[in-house]
């Protein structure tokens, strides 16, 4: 069935609709959580979110992009506030071990596993993983979109409402930091 | 193997990757969600006031209102000072002329 009929049918309320939606997309959207949450359980998280939002405010999509590019800035922006929640959560307990409320301790996640990834470069990308993770955030995105996602410039342009230009410039200096920061992370792996 | 070599094979690591999915019955889990209770204005309204930005803003304002409306006493409660004698007059109705006097000079 065309993306077109599925989305006019979910405007009247169609769950059977929905259901189609969430089958064809929900890799999509999923993956890309995963790949800029790096946790299961916060992608799963998100991707809900990002379906719920597609069920209650599918009016506001006017048809000017795809679909899916539509859903790619869902997905992003909810990740990113995700992602921001978690550092404010992180913020407030560290004040509150400060002044002895909470003294649990703050656990450092351990390293992520993209299960899409071949067992045998599984270790040495998740040293990327991690890297990826310390990246400013729209080279993050660009990053995430184009390498998990396997969105060619053009797409990754429209999914970030950029040039094509400014897409492939900041995937250059993502490239650069993550040079950056792998050669000191092997630099003192020898040491 | 060098430390360039690995630079470039962990850059590469993630070429060829299969996609990931979420675990069986994702749909059933999102429609659970769907079904839970909405939130309501309070929920929507405390989740709001908990931002940082905003608590902040929102003290920043209080304490500018404070300042303002303490600022706006003291001018006036200057004027007062200024005068106590005929506040002290005014609120114990203390006048020049009293209803013993017009009357003296209403049988004179």
């Amino acid at each position: 069935m065309s993306e077109w009929i599925l989305i006019e049918q979910l405007r009247q309320g169609d769950e059977t609709a929905f259901k189609a939606i969430v089958t064809t997309w929900k890799d999509m959207v999923y993956n890309t959580a995963l790949g800029i949450l790096q946790n299961a359980e916060d992608a799963e998280d998100v991707a809900q979110e990002v379906f719920v939002q597609v069920y209650e405010s599918i009016g506001s999509f006017k048809g000017e992009s795809k679909f899916s590019t539509w859903l790619y800035r869902i997905t992003i922006t909810k990740s990113m506030d995700h992602i921001r929640r978690k550092k404010r959560k992180k913020r407030f307990a560290g004040i509150q071990s400060l002044f002895g409320i909470n003294n649990e301790p703050v656990h450092e996640p351990p390293d992520f596993h993209h299960p899409g990834i071949s067992l045998d470069n599984k270790e040495t990308a998740a040293i990327l993983m991690k890297a990826v993770k310390g990246l400013p955030e729209n080279q993050q995105v660009a990053f995430t979109l184009h390498k998990m996602e396997g969105l060619s410039y053009q797409e990754v342009s429209e999914v970030m409402k950029t040039t094509v230009s400014s897409v492939e410039s900041l995937l250059h200096r993502a490239k650069n930091n993550l040079r950056k920061s792998l050669g000191k992370y092997y630099e003192s792996q020898k040491e | 193997m060098n430390t360039k070599e690995k630079i470039q094979n962990a850059l590469d690591s993630l070429n060829n990757m299969q996609r990931a999915t979420p675990g069986p019955f994702f749909y059933t889990r999102l429609s659970a969600r769907l079904l839970r209770e909405p939130v309501t204005t309070w929920e929507r309204l405390s989740h709001l006031i908990s931002r940082p930005a905003v608590a902040i803003g929102a003290l920043c304002l209080i304490i500018s209102i404070n300042m303002a409306v303490v600022l706006n006493q003291a001018d006036e409660s200057n004027i007062t000072f200024e005068t106590p004698e005929l506040a002290l007059a005014d609120e114990y109705a203390i006048a020049t002329t009293s209803f013993y006097d017009y009357e003296n000079g209403e049988t004179k």
